[in-house]
């Protein structure tokens, strides 16, 4: 994504904030308003005469395309058996993140005119919209090809027939996939509650704390060292959604190493290809196997990359499966906190030093290549988990705010994937499968990632904590 | 020669849109009523799995099994 930008770049005439610091303010300033209107007008439901949640005010006015099978218009409003309207939702949530990004674009770098980036925000909106409604289709939604692969798909059929000078000054003012990302990133960031990482006990952070990242930096040490692979921020990204949690972890890495647009989007498609394949393959693989719903329900947990899918896969096997491989995927999404705090440590420390040398630079010089938006990302973390584990009202208030962020957040992803379509052209898209070193990349780092998690699955559940596995 | 090829890229865009809307429109919308799909459909209901969730926030059946 270190070019995303580079169309706009001759329009600059003054500094004005790098994408970083706006996806900062505006992630920090979505999340204080979701959670003051949680907090001050926050609806409490009551069962008994105990509080057990409280519902944001906010939560009808943010929605997406829902679930169709014939007709689309059903996304908008539901079926005469189940009236679902969620058109409101559409436009509140354009209204918010319009408003909120328009407000930005004076001091946007490069600069634009709000005029010409609301209008250019609201066709790529138009364009994210279309890409929740295909993906929303019944029959590719139970196969969980995710709104990701869509929006690529919807940007580059634009990027390559009309092109985005077809949008003119709007599409240069709005196409903004870094400042998207990033933004969605920091809302991201108060999902990742490190106060559930305990919920399946040791076992479960054996599994996904203790096998991923060995087998993230293996598979990254594999790329470089065996394949050696051209690009490293390819090979982190891939080695990231492989082991951590698919999209999610691919879209916090890339941006943590400046990936390119065309890497990401490779990482994505090779991970929603083998998802599929996995989701379909492995409750049949473990039942022929004989393993219990425990390791088999961790074992899909930690090894299918979608959250999704693992939840699908885990279901087929049956209710334990599914609480045991949800659960390991949620402690497993909470790690990509720490990848890309890492990634960008690692990034900024190392690999951006093409001198050949071991690489000798001061703090300052760190501080500067530092990508900020990591920095937004931890605080809504660490804030949201403190308040989570603070009280009960605490994980009431988090759970009311990022009810109505994680809307917020996936348009944000969205628009991005848009974005990056419009920008790819097909033969970038080929050239990055060149020799077929993703693949392998891939294939062998999933064979690894199978391999230890399954052990690692049987010596926590039926060694060391027989009795997690009993209860 | 530019107007050409904005008049081509036009075209192709709604030849693409065509395959699309008959691929949304009309195929897909049988393959939803095979009973495979159907199926699916209601074991992912009855379990509250959403397929496409991309981070755990997005799983309702988790919210259920931490109560």
């Amino acid at each position: 994504m270190n070019d995303s930008d580079a169309a706009v770049e001759p329009v600059s005439v003054k500094p004005g904030l790098t994408e970083d610091v706006i996806a900062i303010i505006v992630g920090i300033l979505l999340l204080a308003m979701c959670f003051t209107a949680a907090l001050v007008m926050g609806k409490p439901k009551v069962e008994g005469d105990q509080v057990t949640a409280i519902t944001s005010p906010l939560k009808g006015w943010v929605d997406k395309p829902g679930g169709w099978k014939a007709n689309p218009v059903e996304s908008f409003v539901g079926t005469a058996e189940k009236p679902k309207t969620t058109w409101p939702g559409i436009l509140g949530a354009v209204l918010i993140l319009g408003v909120f990004m328009t407000a930005m674009a004076p001091v946007m770098r490069p600069f634009a005119k709000p005029g010409a980036f609301i209008g250019g925000f609201l066709i790529l909106f138009a364009l994210a919209g279309l890409s929740y409604l295909l993906a929303g289709q019944a029959t590719i939604k139970n196969y969980n090809l995710e709104y990701a692969l869509w929006a690529l798909l919807v940007g580059l059929i634009i990027g390559n027939t009309i092109g985005k000078s077809a949008f003119g000054a709007m599409g240069e003012a709005a196409m903004r996939t870094e400042l998207y990302i990033k933004t969605g990133l920091v809302l991201l960031g108060a999902e990742v509650l490190f106060s559930r990482l305990m919920e399946l006990g040791m076992p479960g952070i054996m599994i996904a704390w203790v096998v991923t990242p060995i087998v993230l930096i293996s598979t990254f040490w594999f790329g470089q060292r065996v394949l050696k692979m051209k690009s490293a921020s390819l090979n982190m990204t891939i080695s990231a959604d492989m082991s951590v949690c698919g999209v999610s972890a691919a879209i916090a890495t890339a941006a943590a190493c400046n990936a390119k647009k065309e890497e990401l989007s490779v990482a994505i498609g090779l991970s929603l290809c083998f998802t599929a394949a996995m989701m379909v393959v492995m409750p049949p693989l473990i039942e022929v196997m004989g393993l219990d719903q425990v390791v088999g329900g961790a074992w899909i947990g930690g090894t299918i990359d979608a959250t999704g899918a693992v939840a699908v896969a885990g279901g087929l096997l049956g209710e334990t499966a599914l609480e045991v491989a949800a659960t390991v995927k949620m402690i497993q999404n909470i790690l990509i906190g720490v990848v890309a705090f890492g990634v960008a440590a690692y990034w900024t420390t190392r690999v951006e030093t093409e001198g050949g040398e071991a690489p000798k630079i001061g703090l300052g010089e760190i501080w500067k290549r530092f990508p900020k938006f990591v920095l937004g990302f931890i605080a809504a973390s660490i804030i949201a988990s403190v308040l989570y584990a603070s009280s009960d009202q605490g994980e009431m208030l988090v759970g009311a705010t990022t009810s109505v962020t994680k809307g917020l957040r996936g348009w944000l992803f969205c628009l991005a994937f848009v974005c990056i379509g419009i920008d790819l052209n097909f033969r970038q898209l080929a050239h990055q499968f060149h020799g077929g070193k993703p693949l392998v990349l891939y294939v062998c780092g999933q064979t690894l990632n199978l391999i230890l998690t399954l052990a690692m699955a049987y010596v926590a559940f039926k060694i060391v904590f027989p009795e997690a596995a009993g209860g | 020669m530019a107007k050409d090829s904005n008049f081509r890229g036009w075209i192709a865009l709604a030849a693409i849109t065509l395959v699309m809307a008959g691929i949304w429109g009309i195929v897909l919308p049988q393959v939803a009523q095979t009973r495979v799909v159907q199926e699916r459909e209601a074991f992912l209901e009855a379990h509250r799995i959403n397929p496409a969730a991309m981070f755990y926030t997005e799983l309702e059946c988790l919210d259920d099994s931490q109560k």
